[in-house]
Parts: C-alpha cells; sequence; structure tokens
C-alpha cells in the first residue's frame, strides 16, 4: 500500500491484492471443514482486511479497475496483470483472472459502487468529449451504441462471466445495463441543458440536439433543472442592458421554436419565457421593434417571423373545450397558471406579452405613416400588402384607420392627376385626413416667394375639384427637389422644406442672421434651423461668415473643394423619417399634464410609494394610466433629476 | 357600435372635462346604463338633497332619447316636484317629443338641474299614486301617454270612453284597466286629425296592441 | 441666384370648408355623433367624400348621414337639431371663385 501511495500505479494495488488473496488461499481452512466454517473464515478475513485497509485503496482499487478498461486483449494486457492474475483456460479478457480474485476476496461486492461509478465517469467523458458542441446530428444514438459496444462487453466480466448464453448474460446485465443507459441519458441531458443557451442560438442547425434533449428528457427527469438553468443563462446572458431589443426577440423566437421541439405540451417554454416577456414588456421599444418585424422592415435583415407560417388571426386566451377528443391532462410539472399553449403561431405570441392590442395598431400606425410620408414615387404596394396581411391578423376593425392612410394616398394621387391635367404644377401633395394619422409634430411655417405661391395655387385648383374642401398646408413636411443657378455653376438638392425656405431667402437677400431667418419663416426651433443652414453649408452655396451669419456664394470658394460643388446629388438630409411623434411620446407629452399633480403632491407629503401616487392621481381629472405607465414616467423623471428614489418612495429632487 | 361610440366619446368629455357642478358620474361602466348623482345648488327647495338620475341607452341614441329616471330605491329617492313621479319617472319635454340628438347627458343633467331649482311647490304630481300603480318600466312609453293626454285635451277632443279629459287630469284619475298601448295607439290615431274632428270612439279591443 | 422648384413631394391636411376660419387644433364636431366634422359617422368607414357634411340654411351642419338618421325619425318633425327650425338643406356655394 505505502508503494502505492508514493508510487500511484495501478499495478501496485493489484500487487496488494495478489498477496491478500495468496494469504487468504494460504490461511483458508481446509474444503472438507464445510462451508459453514469456509463462510465463518472468510468474513472474519474480510473484516480484517477492510478494517486495515487504508482510506487511499478505494482510490487505488477505482484506478485498477479503469486501468482495465484498457486491457481488452492480451496484447494491450501488461505483463505483471497476467503473471499476478493468470486466467485459466482460454480467455478473451486477460483481466478474467483479476475479476475472480476481487470476488473471491469480496472485493466485487463491497466495491460495487465504486465499480459502477468507473462505468460512470467513463461514460461521462465519452459523451463531453464527443458531443460538446456538436449539435448539428443526434449524439444520443450513437452515445447509446458506444455503451453497448463499449462498457457492456466490459461489464460481462464482473457481472455476468458465468453466463453461458448471450440471454443468461442480458438477464444478469439488465438492472445494471439500466442504471447505466439511465446514466448516460442525465449525463447527456445535463450537458445540452448546459449547452442550451448557445444551442438556441445555434437554431435551426442545432435541430438534431433538441431532439436528443427530449428523448432523454423523457427518460430521465431533469425538467426543473433546465428550466432553472436556461432562466439563468437567460438572465446572465440575455436580459440585460446591454442586449438588443430585436437581439430579445429574436432569441425569445427561437427559445420558442426550441422547446417546442424539446416539449410539445408547452409547460417548459411557459416556465422559461415568463421572465422573458416581464423583462420585453418593461422594454420601451419593444412594440415598435415587434411591429417593425410584422411589416418586415427592410434594413433590418432577418425577420422574426418565418415567412412559411401561416398568416392566423391573433389567438385570444383560450378556454378549455371541453368537447375535445384529443385532450390530454396537463402535465404534472405545470404550475397553476399554466395555459396550454395550443401551437399558435409566434406573433401571437408575442403580440400577447401585452394585454391589449390597441399599443400595436398605435405604433403601427405610426411606423405606416413615417413609411408613407416619404414615399415620393407613389408607390405603396409593399404597405398595402404588409397591412393585408396585418388585418388577418389583428381584424379589420382595428386597421380601419390604416385603411384610411392608404386610402389619403390612392385619393391623393388621383386628386393629384387631375390637377395637374387642369394646371401643372411641380407639386404633388400628399394630402391627409386628419384624426385618422398621428399626431405630426406640428412646427407649420409659412413658406416664402415662389413656394407660397404654388402652395396657393394647388390650394385653389384643390378647392375648385373638391368645392367643399380645402387644404391646410404641413409646410414642414415633404422633400423638394431643387435646382439651384449660381453665377458660375447649378446646384442640384432634395432637401426638406425648411431648407428650401431658407435658400429661397437667400436668392432675395444675400446675407442673414439666423434670428432675421426665423423671424421671416416663423414658428420654427433654432437647432432646425442651424441644420437646415448646414445643408447649403455642406453643398457649398452658404458660408457662415460671421458666428450666426449666412452668405450666399455666387461664385465657388476654392477651399470649399470638399463640397461637391457641381454635384448634383441629392443631399441626405431627406433620408431621415418623417417627423411622426412615436407613441412613447405621445403618451410622454399626455403624462407632462400630470406631472404638477405629482409635484404637488410631493412637495405636500414629502415622500410617498408609488402606489399611493397612483391612487391619488386618480382624482386627477382625466387620469387613465395603470401603474406601470406611471412607473415609467417616475423613471424618466427621475433620469431628468426631477425626483429621486429610495427604498421605493419617492420625492422632490432639491 | 355607433351608441357606444358616441356614449364613450361623451364619457371621455365627462371624464377630461369634468362633470357639470352638483352632478357627479357615479356608475358608467357600460354603455346600456350610467348613474349620475345630482344635486341642486343654491337657495332651493332642495338645498342640501342629492338624488340619483339612471341613464338607460338603446342602440339607437342618439337619435332616440335615452331613458331617464330617477333612482327610487332607498338609498335615493325621486325629488317631490310636480313633474317627477314618487318611483322616479320624470315628466319633462327634452326626454320625449322635445328630445334633440344634440342634447347630451350633462345637458339632460343640466336641464333637470334647473328644473329642480326653479320648482316653487314641493309637491308629487296629482295623479302619482294611480300613475305609479300603472306605470310601464320604461318611462318614455308613458310620456305619449301624457302627451296624448295633454294633445286630446287641448284638441277638446272628447274622451273615447265618454268622459271628458278635464276630469281625470284634475282629479288624477286614470281609467285602471285601460293599458298604455291603448295610449300609444292613441297617439297614432289622434296627432293627424284636425282640432275640430272628434277622436274616433275606440273599444278596449280595438286599443290594445299585443 | 435662381431657384427652380424641380419638384415637390409636399404634404397637407383637407379640411371640409365650412365657412369659418378656425384654427382650433380639434376641429368642430358634428352635434349628433360629436365625431368631428373631418372623421367620419358612426355608419361609415372613411371619411371625406363618402361621409359628407351637410349645411342647413340655419348655418348649422351636421355629417350627412347623422342628419338623415334623425329627420327619417317621426320623433325630429323634420327640425334641426339645433334650433328646432325647419331643416332646410342649404345649396352650397359652389364656384364661389370661378377661374
Amino acid at each position: 500500500m505505502s508503494r502505492y501511495m508514493t508510487e500511484p500505479e495501478p499495478e501496485h494495488i493489484a500487487t496488494l491484492i495478489h498477496v491478500l488473496v495468496r494469504w487468504h488461499r494460504a490461511w483458508a481452512p481446509i474444503q472438507e471443514m464445510g462451508p459453514t466454517v469456509m463462510g465463518t473464515f472468510t468474513i472474519t478475513y474480510q473484516t480484517h482486511v477492510f478494517s486495515i485497509l487504508p482510506p487511499e485503496f478505494s482510490k487505488g482499487f477505482k484506478e485498477l479497475i479503469a486501468y482495465t478498461f484498457q486491457v481488452t486483449s492480451p496484447d494491450t494486457c501488461p505483463d505483471w496483470l497476467t503473471k499476478l492474475f493468470p486466467c485459466q483456460g482460454k480467455s478473451p479478457r486477460p483481466d478474467l483472472g483479476l475479476w475472480m480474485t476481487f470476488d473471491e476476496l469480496g472485493l466485487t461486492e463491497r466495491y460495487e459502487s465504486l465499480i459502477l461509478s468507473v462505468c460512470y465517469e467513463r461514460i461521462e467523458t465519452h459523451i463531453t468529449e464527443t458531443c460538446s458542441k456538436v449539435w448539428d446530428q443526434q449524439m444520443l444514438q450513437p452515445m447509446r451504441s458506444w455503451m453497448s459496444d463499449v462498457i457492456i462487453p466490459w461489464l460481462i466480466t464482473p457481472y455476468a462471466r458465468e453466463a453461458r448464453t448471450a440471454d443468461e448474460a442480458a438477464i444478469l446485465m439488465r438492472s445494471v445495463g439500466s442504471r447505466l443507459d439511465y446514466h448516460v441519458c442525465k449525463t447527456f441531458a445535463d450537458l445540452r441543458t448546459n449547452e442550451l443557451f448557445d444551442i438556441i442560438i445555434d437554431f435551426p442547425d442545432s435541430k438534431p440536439a433538441l431532439e436528443d434533449l427530449k428523448d432523454c428528457l423523457q427518460r430521465v427527469d431533469q425538467r426543473s433543472h433546465l428550466v432553472q438553468s436556461l432562466r439563468k443563462s437567460n438572465r446572465r446572458r440575455l436580459l440585460h442592458p446591454g442586449a438588443d431589443t430585436k437581439l430579445i426577440l429574436t432569441q425569445y423566437v427561437s427559445i420558442i421554436r426550441c422547446l417546442r421541439i424539446v416539449d410539445p405540451q408547452g409547460v417548459l417554454l411557459f416556465k422559461v419565457a415568463d421572465p422573458i416577456r416581464r423583462y420585453l414588456r418593461d422594454r420601451p421599444d419593444t412594440i415598435r421593434c415587434i411591429v417593425a418585424s410584422l411589416v418586415g422592415d427592410g434594413e433590418s435583415g432577418d425577420s422574426l417571423v418565418d415567412e412559411n407560417e401561416p398568416i392566423q388571426p391573433l389567438q385570444q386566451a383560450q378556454f378549455d373545450d371541453y368537447t375535445d377528443h384529443k385532450w390530454e391532462p396537463e402535465p404534472i410539472d405545470a404550475g397553476p397558471e399554466f395555459r396550454t399553449n395550443k401551437p399558435s403561431d409566434i406573433i401571437s405570441t408575442l403580440i400577447s406579452i401585452y394585454d391589449s392590442q390597441e399599443l400595436f395598431v398605435k405604433e403601427l400606425q405610426v411606423l405606416l405613416a413615417q413609411r408613407l410620408l416619404a414615399i415620393k414615387d407613389g408607390n405603396f404596394d409593399r404597405e398595402r400588402r404588409n397591412i393585408e396581411i396585418l388585418k388577418i391578423r389583428f381584424g379589420e376593425a382595428a386597421l380601419q384607420v390604416c385603411e384610411v392612410m392608404l386610402k389619403d394616398m390612392t385619393d391623393s394621387k388621383r386628386t393629384d392627376q387631375h390637377i395637374q391635367a387642369q394646371k401643372r404644377s411641380d407639386m404633388h401633395p400628399t394630402v391627409i385626413s386628419r384624426h385618422f394619422w398621428p399626431p405630426l409634430q406640428t412646427n407649420t411655417f409659412v413658406m416664402p416667394g415662389q413656394f407660397r405661391q404654388i402652395q396657393e395655387d394647388y390650394a385653389r385648383e384643390f378647392s375648385l375639384f373638391k368645392p367643399d374642401k380645402k387644404l391646410v398646408w404641413m409646410s414642414h413636411l415633404g422633400s423638394i427637389n431643387l435646382e439651384l443657378e449660381l453665377d458660375d455653376r447649378t446646384v442640384g438638392a432634395e432637401v426638406p422644406p425648411l431648407e428650401a425656405a431658407f435658400i429661397e431667402l437667400t436668392s432675395r437677400v444675400d446675407e442673414w442672421t439666423v434670428a432675421e431667418l426665423i423671424a421671416k419663416i416663423g414658428s420654427i426651433e433654432r437647432p432646425a434651423a442651424l441644420k437646415a443652414l448646414t445643408t447649403w453649408v455642406e453643398l457649398g452655396v452658404l458660408k457662415e461668415d460671421t458666428p450666426d451669419r449666412y452668405r450666399l456664394l455666387k461664385v465657388a470658394e476654392a477651399a470649399n473643394s470638399n463640397s461637391k460643388a457641381s454635384g448634383k446629388q441629392p443631399t441626405a438630409a431627406v433620408d431621415e423619417l418623417p417627423p411622426v411623434q412615436t407613441v412613447q411620446q405621445q403618451q410622454a407629452e399626455q403624462m407632462r399634464v400630470f406631472w404638477k399633480f405629482i409635484e404637488g403632491m410631493l412637495k405636500n407629503l414629502g415622500q410617498l410609494p408609488l402606489d399611493r401616487i397612483q391612487q391619488m392621481l386618480k382624482f386627477a381629472p382625466d387620469y387613465n394610466r395603470n401603474i406601470d405607465q406611471l412607473a415609467a414616467f417616475m423613471e424618466a423623471a427621475r433620469r431628468e433629476g426631477l425626483v429621486a428614489v429610495n427604498n421605493g418612495m419617492w420625492k422632490l429632487q432639491k | 357600435m355607433a351608441v357606444s361610440r358616441r356614449l364613450q366619446k361623451e364619457l371621455r368629455d365627462l371624464q377630461t372635462q369634468g362633470t357639470p357642478i352638483g352632478i357627479v358620474l357615479l356608475q358608467a361602466d357600460d354603455f346600456q346604463t350610467w348613474k349620475l348623482s345630482i344635486e341642486v345648488l343654491g337657495n332651493t327647495l332642495y338645498q342640501g338633497e342629492k338624488f340619483a338620475l339612471r341613464f338607460q341607452f338603446d342602440s339607437s341614441y342618439p337619435i332616440t332619447p335615452p331613458a331617464v329616471t330617477f333612482v327610487a330605491d332607498g338609498e335615493y329617492n325621486a325629488p317631490m316636484h310636480p313633474h317627477v313621479y314618487s318611483n322616479g319617472h320624470i315628466c319633462a319635454s327634452i326626454l320625449g317629443n322635445e328630445w334633440s340628438p344634440v342634447l347630451t347627458v350633462a345637458a339632460v343633467c343640466i336641464t333637470l338641474q334647473s328644473m329642480l331649482a326653479s320648482c316653487k311647490v314641493s309637491c308629487s304630481p296629482p295623479d302619482d299614486q294611480r300613475y305609479v300603480l300603472h306605470a310601464p318600466a320604461d318611462p318614455r312609453k308613458v310620456r305619449s301617454v301624457r302627451n296624448v293626454l295633454w294633445t286630446l285635451q287641448l284638441m277638446h277632443t272628447p274622451d273615447p270612453l265618454g268622459f271628458p279629459w278635464s276630469v281625470y287630469l284634475s282629479r288624477g284619475v286614470v281609467y285602471p284597466n285601460l293599458t298604455l298601448s291603448l295610449f300609444d295607439c292613441r297617439l297614432q290615431t289622434t296627432s293627424t286629425p284636425a282640432a275640430s274632428k272628434p277622436c274616433p270612439m275606440l273599444t278596449l279591443s280595438q286599443c290594445i296592441i299585443p | 441666384m435662381k431657384v427652380t422648384i424641380k419638384n415637390w413631394h409636399a404634404i397637407a391636411q383637407w379640411r371640409w370648408d365650412i365657412g369659418t376660419n378656425e384654427t382650433d387644433e380639434e376641429g368642430d364636431v358634428c352635434g349628433i355623433c360629436r365625431v368631428p366634422y373631418e372623421g367620419c359617422c358612426p355608419s361609415c368607414k372613411m371619411p371625406g367624400d363618402d361621409c359628407p357634411l351637410i349645411w342647413g340654411e340655419c348655418s348649422h351642419v351636421f355629417h350627412m348621414h347623422c342628419l338623415l338618421k334623425w329627420i327619417g325619425t317621426a320623433a325630429s318633425k323634420q327640425q334641426c337639431p339645433m334650433d328646432r327650425r325647419p331643416w332646410v338643406t342649404a345649396e352650397r356655394k359652389i364656384n364661389n371663385n370661378p377661374r
């Protein structure tokens, strides 16, 4: 033993065992004294031996067993083994003698768990080595085959060497075989569970891995472990401020798809999805992301929705159908709040993150407005198609507003054709129905000079064509394609109306201050004015001589070579989306009204918890926000430094 | 659908712009029945009293008027007023033939408020007991009865059963076995003839509409 | 410098020309359905030409469908809901500024 401890080689343990068995045989009473005496001796001997074996023995013994895996044929068998434990007769396995010795000494019985743990470890090592990160093929079956090809034959020696036929061997092996199979599944399930987050990222390439996991879970109960583990990885890797909402949604959709494979009944999904859904609900841009993917947002690449998935009406909360013949009881680990998700489509699932569809429709309206107003070539087929598809989901009634918006587009085109036929104009307006478009940011200004003339002419023609109606210009919206003829060059540009207004003014007077320009146009913000002027500066048309003072460059300045003076390219200035107020902005705007109430409340009462504020606000006229919305608002107010929160108590920031 | 849209707007207006002074929205959970409390402010007979109005809307509101009654359920009582029966039914022209679709819940409340405010005598209508005994649930049906009564009286038409209208108007008598459908039917027949023509005699069996 | 407009994509809102030069944001509503004039009456889905207004001689304006529904009832006595004067539809001043 001490030799083993200084030099941990299985050979030394084997030698020790060899010594033990020699003593055992030497001291054994003669056969004639009968089995009782024999048994007594064996017990006494074993008790004695086991009591003096040091704890390190089991480790060594284990290593010795593990070592026998290598000695599958006489060629691989070291000399010392056959020398110490010679096998009688011809054995396919050179370690047979060793095992028989174990039996003789009662070691097999005493250290059975050790023997199995050797197998377990081998299984674990093998599975980890061969299956880790291999998700594109099913690995469970190969692992099981490996077990029957490698582990089971090895086990025959310790467990079933007396068997004369294969059937007998099978019977002897049954219990240990099933334990090992369980262990294969468990090891496999553990591995895949730990890898699950990445497997989901890899979906659909990782589908085989998920199928494996499904099979494993039927064999071993690792479901709650899976839920815990995946929830943990989601929390750590997904649900944090650094992750893009779009990414979270994509991963959520993949989780849905993946867990449906693993657990078609949806209990796992229900449990895993809950925190994600909650988290998404608190993100301000979730709805926008979902809506953008609903309408197939061009730039954001892959859509969340599978193109092949049939478009269905949104599914409302389902009630149990008592006449359903295919009904199956809910799985045992389904919680009380679990609702069977009859395979509903992904979009329904996403939209059900929220309690009402209303917000989606609003966001959709904003998105649609932005797109429609940006259309210059009058082609909005894509938008029409999108709305048609969405109508199937949300129902006609919900999208009535969008219908009106589309009709405005068609009507504008038709009206324009008529008006152009009467009196040609360079203007092609989109005439919208108010109350049906999302609030458009208003900073209507007066277009100067020829622009105003064109507006008036067009409006007059419009009123002739539609005698009951008149036009109200939203001068700040739209875009104008201009050509400027300067002394030495011609500059073409497509610009927003404000830019056009400014350049029209400079065509009359060369030099302006920003204040003068603003006074002339009216009701615009200084930053907007500066931005418009910058456009022209970049095009080399205007120059800021002294701060705040702009001059028309009738002759191009050489220094301005980097601005493509004769460039006919339209600037990027109009590529921005039209200034439609987002739903969020609208809500914040409305919420501002209540700030006075909150401020007064906190001033008078010091500090208050959120629910008290909510309660008291209910007395304010027209207050219809829920506590979540209030919380979001308070949070925004905190960021602006208006309030502070401590232990859930809100107070005014001094 | 159409009803609820108009009512939705009214409800939102009440919530955003507030109810008129002395009027409080008690219940508006759906677009069938609303309840509002009404107080008459200032120095009136009803100082310090609080009443409740029940509005019932049907699908053609606001083309047809809502059924408006004072709540008389023990918790609230109907005001003592010559145009308000003790079961809460109100006799007000704007709720009957003077209804206009531009009227709103708030406008009706204000009108009733001023009806109460201008009252000089606190008493029930003369035919209160009789009326309450036979009144139908929907007060709008009754108004036509009273309208007929008034119309007939103004026309000096003889009473179909031989009594002058003035008799039971002054004494608050109504034929107990005469159903209201009779009066509804009479409205049809009497509203057209010229004032000089006597009203055709109708028998009970002719009058009762199943 | 000469500024030449080659193409102008403009945005405008249409309004009913009800004779007033209102600038108020919300706009007037139909007294019957309480929906803005530029909205549509409860039985319509599309605003504008599909759900026109009707002008009375009394200068009151309603969604045509709303008013017709009211006038169609016996209770209306063919009166304007606003002033209870007999309803007379006004001839619209068409082409008040001919070309």
